[in-house]
């Protein structure tokens, strides 16, 4: 068989696993819950704002939906990570892994196949997202710039980067109830070390030979690294930079993103080569 | 499957290996630092509103000087230590804190090379110590300026003491004959002492500071290498420095807005990217102010070099800058491409009135008519802009001031719960599909 109807074998299954996986997804409760909570908390994320400028009468912002889509777009992504985490494992638990490769599918088309599909709902609810922040604007009087737009867009990359590093883990356990303790510990440890980091700078320190001084540091230098080991922080400066025009930012951002989700579908089809496909215990 | 558990916590454990280890790495680099001797460049730069003196320890790495100003290269001896609770490479002068001279050598991209040799200079601030508003004289006109300054300040000094000295004279002998009225209340009231009006001197405040030696230059935006060539013709050891001149990217026109109802806490609105959102429920007084756009990064390391959190290379900021003259200006107010209104601006007085329902009233101030100062000066744009799209800046001229354009946007929010209603549209779409006829 030539390298070319390798590849359209190949692209062809992942297409196949990807209609299934956003069906999947788009029939199921979750997503539409999780859409209602994406809107409710840019709604929050917006109460700042409309409570400053009903106190003073008067407010000064460039992008007031900054936050909101920020907001959003994270609950959007979390949603999307819990998703993919649960799906490969789902997938070898009941068995349904081992009768697709069966098939004419490998390895990496059915990762390639579990992303798309994700990322294939992740884009079908932006369209939802911005007419809600549309008629949200409306309501306000807020206006919507162009740079929402651009970052809503935008931030189709980092959540490949969310969706690629939930296969990955995923790939890793043989049962959801695992897949999701993983995902929990180790969002858990990334979004600790932030929270950690964030809690010991309020702590005033003002001798050198305090204790806490080795632990701020520590935890420093671990949040630094850690800000580009997470995917979700991706999401965040992605938006962020392209909100403030920051476009240098934006874009290595962008580029570190795209390598990201790459190298988790890489590694995780190269996983579950390793690994096999077989159920737990056979 | 304990292998398979096993492996996972083995991942799960490597992860914060990897997390941890890369942190204390990196943490462990900038501490245990001993105190070095070194040559630290310690340069009086100015942001456009003051001058300070940033000490650049090598650890500081690239120096940061605002373009086209005066900038003052002081370079000492100094102990450099690094203090761990701010991060920061501490000079300490104290010890050993002696001018370095030779001349400083300043070489631009191209390959340019410009000499600075020590000349004295002195502060110059005509309005006063705390007061915006400082010069850097050079050379034989920074001396002549002291100079003047001292003999000024002295003459001042000595029509103070003269002032005192006679309203202390004509205070005694007007004592001296109450006194004497008081002991012969019947008798012949002698002819009051005669008073002359005594005017005070007007205060003066300018200061200078005393001439001291230094390399005094201007530089225009680029980059540069730094050198100290000493005396003897040699490069002097560890003088040699990247700095980085810097100026505006762009320049406009911002404003500072103060709600009627909040005169006490006015917003700032430099970014003409910005919307004016306003509730209707207050007047709004727009005073202009001129801005200038910088490299975010550049302008908050230009006064903490070693600042930590330091904003986004690529992001900027807008900054306000003092109005050069009063040229009358009108505040143009626009529906969509229809001039609606020309504001002109005038001058406020913020009066205290007890019984007021805010405690005060903003009321014109006639200036030809009043002796007070004003305490703003705007243009005023009612409660209710009704149709207001954007309103901007003009001068009497007709012409429009770049950069001066802002959107203006009524905020109509009815209530804060209505900001959730989008939120349940997904479940509306939900029930659709999960609860049509087909699906069930």
């Amino acid at each position: 068989m030539s390298t070319d109807s390798v590849a359209r074998l190949r692209l062809n299954a992942a297409w196949v696993v990807g209609v299934r996986e956003f069906r999947a997804a788009m029939r199921g409760l979750g997503v539409y819950v999780m859409a209602t909570a994406a809107l409710a908390a840019a709604g929050w994320a917006l109460l700042a704002d409309v409570r400053a400028v009903r106190s003073s009468g008067l407010l000064v912002h460039a992008n007031p939906f900054g936050v909101a889509l920020a907001a959003a777009v994270f609950a959007l992504a979390l949603f999307l990570a819990v998703s993919a985490v649960v799906s490969a494992a789902r997938d070898r638990e009941r068995g349904t892994m081992e009768v697709l490769f069966y098939g004419p599918v490998d390895e990496f088309a059915y990762v390639v196949g579990k992303v798309g599909g994700l990322l294939a709902v992740y884009v079908a609810l932006l369209p939802v997202l911005l007419v809600a922040l549309l008629v949200i604007g409306a309501m306000t009087g807020f206006l919507l710039s162009g740079a929402i737009l651009l970052g809503l867009v935008l931030s189709i990359i980092p959540a490949a980067e969310i969706v690629g590093f939930g296969v990955l883990l995923s790939i890793a356990t043989n049962r959801v109830r695992t897949a999701i303790l993983l995902f929990i510990a180790v969002v858990a440890l990334l979004i600790g070390l932030s929270i950690a980091y964030t809690l010991v700078l309020l702590v005033p320190i003002e001798d050198p030979s305090s204790p806490m001084l080795p632990v701020r540091d520590g935890l420093a230098a671990a949040n630094a690294v850690a800000v580009w080991v997470s995917p979700f922080t991706y999401v965040d400066r992605v938006v962020e930079s392209s909100l403030s025009g920051a476009w240098r930012t934006a874009l290595w951002s962008l580029a570190a993103a795209v390598c990201y989700a790459a190298a988790t579908i890489v590694l995780a089809a190269a996983w579950l080569r390793r690994r096999g496909v077989a159920r737990k215990g056979e | 499957m304990a292998v398979r558990r096993r492996r996972v916590l083995q991942m799960l454990c490597a992860l914060i290996v990897i997390v941890l280890a890369g942190g204390c790495t990196a943490a462990a680099s900038p501490t245990g630092r001993d105190a070095s001797s070194q040559v630290v460049y310690w340069p009086l730069v100015t942001d456009g509103v003051e001058y300070r003196r940033i000490p650049y320890p090598r650890e500081a790495g690239e120096m940061r000087v605002l373009a086209d100003t005066p900038v003052v290269f002081d370079l000492r001896a100094a102990r450099v230590s690094f203090w761990p609770i701010t991060r920061e490479y501490i000079s300490d002068f104290a010890p050993a804190g002696e001018f370095v001279t030779g001349t400083l050598e300043i070489l631009d991209s191209r390959g340019e090379l410009t000499e600075l040799t020590p000349e004295p200079y002195v502060e110059w601030r005509p309005d006063g110590v705390g007061r915006t508003g400082v010069e850097i004289l050079v050379g034989a006109e920074a001396v002549r300026r002291y100079e003047s300054h001292v003999e000024e300040s002295n003459a001042a000094a000595r029509a103070l003491q003269e002032y005192s000295r006679r309203t202390a004279e004509q205070q005694a002998a007007a004592e001296a004959w109450l006194r004497q009225r008081a002991e012969d209340p019947d008798g012949e009231p002698p002819p009051p002492p005669e008073f002359e009006e005594l005017k005070p001197p007007e205060p003066y405040r300018s200061y200078a500071t005393e001439p001291r030696e230094a390399f005094v230059g201007s530089l225009s935006e680029g980059r540069y290498r730094v050198r100290l060539r000493g005396d003897d013709g040699e490069i002097v050891e560890g003088t040699e420095r990247v700095l980085i001149s810097f100026g505006p990217l762009a320049r406009g026109t911002g404003y500072v807005l103060i709600p009627e109802d909040r005169w006490t806490q006015p917003l700032a609105n430099h970014d003409p990217a910005q919307t004016v959102y306003m509730t209707g429920a207050t007047d709004v007084y727009f005073s202009p102010v001129p801005v200038e756009q910088y490299n975010a990064n550049l302008f908050a390391r230009l006064f903490r070099p070693q600042l930590l959190e330091a904003p986004d290379p690529s992001a900027t900021t807008w900054v306000p800058r003092d109005r050069a003259d009063d040229r009358a200006v009108q505040l143009v107010l626009w529906r969509e491409g229809e001039l609606v209104e020309a504001v002109p601006e005038i001058a406020y007085r913020v009066s205290q009135i007890p019984r007021a329902t805010r405690g005060y009233v903003i009321e014109k101030l006639d200036e030809d008519e009043s002796s007070l100062d004003p305490d703003f000066r705007a243009m005023r744009l009612g409660a209710t802009p009704a149709g207001i799209t954007h309103v901007s800046l003009r001068e009497d001229s007709g012409q429009d001031l770049p950069g001066s354009v802002r959107n203006v946007q009524r905020f109509r929010l009815q209530h804060d719960a209505f900001l959730f209603l989008p939120a349940l549209v997904p479940l509306l779409l939900a029930l659709t599909v999960h609860g049509s006829p087909r699906r069930r």
